[in-house]
């Protein structure tokens, strides 16, 4: 095996491409576990609708099963992110005070359905095979591997730094603090007249817009999807991801993604050079054992992650 | 349309119920709701498979089937086995895991650990006995025809099985000095303690009437279908909107709920096709947090 | 003889100091103890701490002479040791009459037994029993946490302001109760704010500030005391203005 530096550049390229779209999920369930206390156990669908949206608008018309539209990648970006939040009301509004379990049953549901979904409205959703044809950005340098991996992780880091800000800014400004006040005491917060279901929607509704904004970018990185790529477990990985960085803190959640992307990625190459095929499918499913055990660890020893939230009296409340 | 979806739902729905039973109590001793609920069901499919597997081979008598059924000998002991594992399964959880999280005022870190289990443990059955389906038995139940109407016996000796199961439940646990423990320790851990009730023992007794009914589901899922790693958390959502839908923490809201769920999904897949049983429940769910959160049994939230 | 004897007993929350810092509490057989103090002095702290609720970080716990500091809050139920807690403290989901056997039974006592102790002290639960304790009123619900608590027969039995919320006459018959309890060799702890109420029925007065014991003794030497009588019985200090 000779070590060749373009490629191994280009790995850690697209490993950046992969970590930073975990990065935008992990954090869009930081706004919402982290900010406003809201426990989604059905992130994969929100990711999937994100996805399946922007797709479906930016595919050329030509692209064969489906007559898309061909809007630019921009205009998939924010209708992907539009659907998802819009979603995210939808079941938001279910569990009507969004508290504890009713809401884990509610999202888990949706996802199930949204599954459901995906694999049957063949006509739209291409069923099991799923969406190609779907546009990359620097596609034209699609034959030089380093240089497209570069400007993808260009543009879609981008996208995640900028994300990092604007969310920091949101929830150190007067909105992210009324929601801190009611998720720590939600009777304190509606004494003063602040109406405790209306922000948890909020933030529940900008977490679910972020998490599609997450599954537009897989899709444009991807060039194709399928309901194969977000499985329950990918819900269940970001979870690990936020519980071991630390929910409460955005450097938490940046720290999770990458730790645990790092840890798929490194168990994916683990299994491929040194184990033989025929035991790869039996070895594959303990890679979540792996990840399980890590979160049931993470949540047992260091509750609050790596990095936990600082804890801070308010001025204003 | 004839009437045969009421048969095939109700019994189904008995199933479900079973399910939701151990949901349900799982919420009312435990306080939590248990994602990882699907795959102690799955473990216990496995566990019965095993013994099938171990005792129809080394004693013949025992591997044949009994009656009309094609449930074996082997196959009952086998039920034994699984909900005596899944037992002993979910006080292990129980004790590595869930003990520590159920007393943290953040009682959703429990729920998330339980999607950390879920996901584990079936990780861990495919990796040992892969997904493709397995049977207890190679024989075929032969449908009996009444009024036009078909039910194999296995289904029948299923269904009078989880209902007698259900109700044996609800009455020890509802007449029983533990069930009133049990109760008490849930309701008010603190006060239950200086009354003299060891509240650790009753979490682990309720672990094992939980474990107990997650065992027999799965034998009960594996006998009418397929032995899977997603035997059990592809019913999942089914069994949480039968306990929702029932009264979460009522064990005959349970059986109601899961009676209804299995009615509506069978009714679902005879007009609209199999591939919306899976929504069917949801719906249902979407329906009881909109009309009545409560469900038909519980106290309004 | 000694029925409750706690040294040093130092106990609180996980946020903050020690809301009980080395209290002495020694009880015997038969006396009535009252504790009183300011709003949060202390006082629940160092009940739910002597039942086990909340932990000791130092101190000893003895009953009857045996150890009991160690033990979870359920051991020390079974040895001797009654709490009724000052909020929460029936089980609002079970009926009346299960509120009532299930302590029998814990005390491996006959149902039937329990329920009788229970009547014989409050003859107004009867036509309760068959209620879910949840929609009792608050005076009803302080009788049935009583009545729990005897029927369990300890030797020492710790209350924390069950006359909260309770009429002038039930006050004064619960605490003739625990009176003739008392007089039986029952030790008394009463939580009580009340100080005229605590002073008629008690033996010995505990006062509590901020988590240590500043007074004790007979209500008569403390009443004779004037910086605690111009305190707590609203005694003019002689000289001071009206
Ligand atoms: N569960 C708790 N967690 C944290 N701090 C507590 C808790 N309960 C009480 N405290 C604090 O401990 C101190 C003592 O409280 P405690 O309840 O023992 O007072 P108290 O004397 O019983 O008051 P009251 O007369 O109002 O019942 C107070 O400062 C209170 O704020
Ligand atoms: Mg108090």
């Amino acid at each position: 095996m000779t070590i060749d530096l373009a490629g191994l550049l280009a790995y850690a390229a697209s490993f950046g491409v992969l970590a930073a779209i975990n990065v935008v999920i992990c954090l869009s369930l930081e706004l919402q576990w982290g900010r406003a206390g809201l426990f989604n156990a059905g992130v994969a669908g929100f990711v999937a609708v994100g996805a399946y949206a922007s797709a479906l608008l930016t595919a050329e018309p030509a692209a064969g099963h489906l007559a898309g539209p061909g809007l630019p990648v921009i205009a998939g970006l924010a209708a992907g992110s539009v659907t998802a939040g819009a979603l995210s009301v939808a079941v938001g509004s279910l569990a009507r005070r969004l508290r504890g379990d009713y809401l884990a049953i509610a999202t888990f549901g949706a996802a199930v359905v949204l599954e459901l979904l995906l694999r049957n409205l063949t006509p739209l959703t291409g069923g099991p095979l799923g969406l190609a044809f779907i546009p990359r950005p620097f596609a034209g340098l699609a034959d030089r591997p380093l240089a497209f991996a570069l400007a993808s992780f260009a543009w879609v880091g981008f996208i995640a730094l900028v994300l990092y800000v604007g969310i920091g800014r949101l929830v150190d400004g007067p909105w992210g603090r009324t929601l801190r006040a009611v998720r720590d005491d939600e009777r304190a917060a509606a004494s003063l007249g602040k109406s405790p279901v209306r922000f948890r929607l909020e933030a529940f509704a900008l977490g679910g817009a972020l998490m599609g904004l997450g599954g537009a970018l897989k899709a444009h990185t991807l060039g194709f999807i399928a309901p194969e790529h977000f499985p329950p477990t990918l819900t269940f990985q970001v979870w690990a991801m936020l519980v071991l960085g630390g929910a409460g803190r955005r450097q938490g959640a940046v720290l999770g993604a990458v730790l645990v992307t790092a840890l798929w990625s490194a168990t994916d190459l683990l299994l491929a050079f040194f184990v033989p095929a025929g035991a790869q499918a039996q070895l594959a499913p303990l890679r979540i054992v792996v990840v399980g055990a890590l979160l049931a660890l993470g949540l047992l020893w260091r509750p609050r992650g790596l990095l936990a939230e600082r804890l801070r009296v308010s001025r204003y409340l | 349309m004839s009437v045969q979806w009421l048969i095939d739902g109700a019994i189904q729905g008995s199933v479900l119920a079973l399910g939701a039973g151990g949901v349900t109590l799982t919420y009312a001793n435990l306080r939590f709701g248990h994602f990882a609920h699907g795959e102690l069901v799955a473990a216990g499919g496995y566990l019965a498979l095993a013994t099938v597997g171990l005792l129809g081979g080394a004693v013949p008598a025992l591997g044949a089937a009994l009656g009309p059924t094609t449930v074996s000998g082997a196959l009952l002991v086998g039920t034994l086995v699984a909900g005596a594992g899944v037992a002993a399964l979910a006080l292990l959880l129980e004790r590595f895991v869930y003990r520590r999280l159920r007393a943290r005022a953040a009682g959703i870190s429990a729920v998330m650990a339980s999607f950390g289990v879920s996901m584990a443990l079936r990780a861990l059955l495919e990796s040992a006995f892969t997904s493709s389906p397995r049977y207890y038995s190679e024989e075929l139940s032969i449908a009996i025809e009444r009024g036009g109407v078909r039910a194999t016996p296995d289904q029948l000796l299923v269904a009078a099985t989880a209902l007698a199961l259900l109700l044996a439940v609800h009455l020890v646990l509802g007449h029983s000095r533990l069930g009133r423990s049990m109760r008490a320790a849930a309701e008010n851990p603190a006060l239950a303690a200086v009354t003299g009730i060891d509240v650790g023992r009753m979490a682990m007794a309720s672990w094992i009437v939980v474990g107990l009914l997650a065992g027999v589901t799965g034998v009960a899922i594996g006998v009418l279908g397929q032995v899977r790693p997603a035997m059990g958390a592809e019913l999942l959502l089914p069994f949480f909107t039968a306990a929702v839908l029932g009264g979460l923490g009522s064990l005959p809201g349970a059986l109601v709920g899961g009676l209804l769920v299995g009615l509506a999904e069978s009714w679902a897949v005879a007009t609209a096709g199999s591939e919306w049983r899976g929504a069917t429940a949801f719906v249902i769910f979407v329906a009881v947090l909109g009309l009545r959160p409560g469900g038909l049994f519980g106290r309004p939230a | 003889m000694t029925a409750l004897e706690v040294r040093g007993l130092v106990a609180g929350y996980e946020s903050g100091a020690p809301a009980v810092r080395g209290v002495d509490l020694v009880v015997r057989a038969g006396e009535f103890v009252a504790v009183i103090g300011p709003n949060g002095a202390g006082k629940s702290t160092l009940v739910r701490a002597i039942a086990g609720v909340v932990p000791a970080s130092a101190g000893e716990i003895r009953v009857a002479g045996q150890d009991l500091g160690k033990l979870p809050a359920y051991r020390r139920a079974r040895l001797g040791l009654g709490f009724v807690p000052q909020t929460e403290n029936v089980f609002a989901a079970l009926s009346v009459r299960e509120n009532l056997v299930l302590v029998a039974e814990c005390a491996g006592r006959p149902a039937a037994a329990g329920i009788e102790v229970a009547l014989g002290a409050f003859p107004e639960l009867a036509p309760l029993l068959g209620r879910p304790a949840g929609v009792l009123s608050g005076g009803e619900r302080q009788r049935l946490a009583v009545a729990r608590a005897l029927i369990a027969q300890p030797r020492v039995l710790l209350l924390d302001e069950p006359s909260a919320g309770l009429a002038p006459p039930v006050v004064e018959r619960l605490l003739a109760t625990l009176r003739a309890l008392a007089a039986e060799g029952l030790a008394v702890v009463l939580v009580e704010q009340n100080v005229r109420a605590a002073f008629a029925v008690a033996d010995r007065v505990e006062l509590l500030v901020a988590g240590e014991c500043r007074l004790a003794g007979s209500p008569a030497s403390l009443a004779a005391d004037p910086a605690f009588a111009a305190h707590y019985l609203g005694v003019p200090r002689p000289g001071a203005p009206a």
